[in-house]
């Protein structure tokens, strides 16, 4: 059976490197989260990084550690770029969370369920360009 | 730092939604449980592996700049994900 999922496209961008990651919106979630192992690729040290925990119904108490990265985002019309701070974890994902901060809190998102789609406005905190 | 962001690429989010899904939904059941490599315009997948390192050892092998793919773990068809986690 296929499942949609809100999933979006999204580039981080690291000190060293980049890579593009196929992510989950998730509206209950409040925080940003991605694999340590992307933190490695895109050239973020996370032995220093603030710690934190995130709980999580599935898994429980997920270990985080927080880093800036720059995300991109289009459509192929708005471009849109903004410096964020998220949390990388070691526990596995079967997507990475797109969750309210530094990403949700700066858009509207609209969910149309019959048609499959989101779509994502950027609101009056949008920090970036 | 400025020379390095112009060279990475936009991808056109819409593009890739509408090539992904008319990605026969049979060849992607091949890939349930690994992660792959989409094109940057979602048409084919490029590579897999088990995780997200392999799947970039493999494009390396090949060749291919894992900073010029879109990554994607294809979860198995019967898999209920809530919040993106895998439950114990």
């Amino acid at each position: 059976m296929v499942r949609p999922r809100p999933l979006i496209e999204v580039l981080l961008i690291g000190p060293t490197n980049s890579r593009l990651r196929t992510a989950l919106l998730d509206t209950g979630a409040d925080d940003t989260i991605f694999p340590e192992s992307l933190a490695f690729l895109i050239g973020i040290d996370l032995t220093v990084a603030p710690a934190g925990s995130n709980a999580n119904p599935s898994v429980g108490s997920v270990p985080l550690r927080y880093a800036t990265v720059t995300f991109r985002l289009t459509d192929g019309r708005e471009r849109r770029e903004w410096v964020a701070t998220i949390g990388f974890t070691p526990t596995r994902l079967v997507y990475p969370v797109l969750g309210f901060a530094g990403f949700l809190q700066f858009f509207t998102a609209t969910f149309f369920g019959d048609r499959e789609e989101v779509e994502l406005s950027v609101n009056g905190s949008y920090p970036g360009t | 730092m400025n020379d390095r962001m112009q060279e990475i690429p936009w991808i056109d989010g819409r593009l890739v939604n509408e090539n992904r899904n008319k990605y026969p939904t049979e060849e992607l059941r091949k890939y349930a449980g690994q992660y792959v490599a989409w094109s940057l315009d979602g048409s084919c997948i490029l590579a897999s592996g088990s995780d997200e390192l392999e799947m970039e050892k493999h494009l390396q092998e090949m060749g291919i700049d894992p900073s010029k793919v879109i990554g994607e773990y294809i979860p198995p068809s019967d898999l209920s994900v809530i919040g993106g986690f895998f439950s114990e």
